[in-house]
């Protein structure tokens, strides 16, 4: 198997493994305790990270986009959610369609 | 098996949920099409891993050539949520009369969409069908996913780069938006802040390691503001 393959079967099971575990573990431990506290923050800190990074110092095709541009089809997107309704599918496509006019007007 | 219930979970994941996820798969298709890996992975990462971030930090790791260890460290650890969801998930679909191996397969349906829409409805139906719910929304989420995942691998493939950005695009603009409306403590918007500015500076240190450090820092920090500020009673 590829080494991507091999990483695949890998992160499925590591991450089965919280589901599994729950299951397990559910009715015998309280979920209110500090170590889950800091696994939330732990959990959105690495989400809004890695989205960060991507926004602002994109690799591969986004990278010839400009960063500007980015940032401000995003405002556009989160703007667009609460214009139309909080309707988060409108926002997204707003928000991606944005920087398809803004890097063609270029 | 309570199959009424189950084509009534199926029927419900195909609303605007359904949508945005049909929205951010198809994103998330194009971008590993445009970070150069085989469509099969977007497909089977769907079905086995079945959590968008995770899915991405995977990609977008694997792109940038990082260690093995330190993606899968990253990917338990945006994972590591699901042990307290199905925790609190578990008490909602358990009944009499099922056996305990099938709280186990219905342990992979919990991702965030159908953990939220579960712990909403199902306390509304009777407890014997709840799990059939769950199970029939997760299976018409991941059908969703898996189709927009790989359509959008395809569409990435033929339309011209002017339009692909806007694809590649999808998935960072769903969560940048999904991420900051749906903040409802001050804890979140703590933790979300240090991540955001720890993302992209801890990028220029050190690439490979920056998406965990970033979880790591941002989120040791965040936490100890959080409880800096509970002590105080700000």
């Amino acid at each position: 198997m590829s080494d991507i393959g091999i990483l695949l079967v890998l992160c499925a099971l590591g991450t089965y493994a919280w589901r599994g575990l729950g299951v397990l573990l559910s009715g015998r431990i309280s979920i209110h305790g500090d170590l889950f506290t800091w696994v939330t923050c732990v959990t959105y800190a690495m989400i809004a990270g890695l989205v960060m990074r991507i926004i602002v110092m994109p690799s591969g095709l986004l990278a010839t986009s400009l960063v500007w541009h980015r940032l401000l089809a995003c405002l556009l997107g989160l703007a667009a959610y609460y214009v139309f309704r909080r309707n988060l599918l409108v926002a997204v496509a707003l928000g991606a369609g944005s920087l398809i006019v803004l890097n063609y007007l270029r | 098996m309570h199959t009424a219930a189950f084509r009534t979970g199926v029927r419900e994941s195909f609303g605007v949920p359904g949508g945005v996820m049909a929205a951010s798969y198809l994103g998330f298709g194009a971008l590993a099409f445009s970070s150069g890996i085989p469509v099969w992975i977007v497909i089977v990462s769907t079905i086995t891993i079945w959590a968008l971030p995770g899915q991405l930090v995977m990609v977008d790791m694997w792109q940038i050539g990082a260690p093995m260890i330190a993606i899968l460290l990253a990917v338990m650890l945006t994972n590591a949520r699901f042990l307290p969801m199905t925790v609190t998930l578990m008490p909602v679909i358990r009944a009499r009369g099922h056996r305990p191996w099938v709280y186990y397969l219905a342990a992979q349906c919990v991702a965030m969409s159908s953990w939220v829409i579960c712990m909403r409805r199902g306390p509304e139906m009777p407890g014997a069908e709840r799990i059939d719910y769950l199970c029939g929304l997760a299976a018409g989420f991941i059908a969703i996913g898996v189709c927009a995942g790989a359509v959008g691998y395809y569409i990435a493939e033929s339309i011209p780069k002017v339009m692909q950005i806007g694809m590649v695009f999808l998935a960072p603009v769903y969560f940048f938006v999904f991420l900051i409306v749906e903040v409802r403590t001050r804890m979140v918007a703590i933790a979300l802040a240090c991540g955001g500015v720890a993302g992209p500076l801890l990028f220029l240190i050190t690439p490979q390691w920056s998406v965990l450090l970033a979880g790591f820092i941002g989120g040791t920090l965040a936490f100890a503001i959080h409880h800096t500020l509970e002590r105080s009673h700000v």
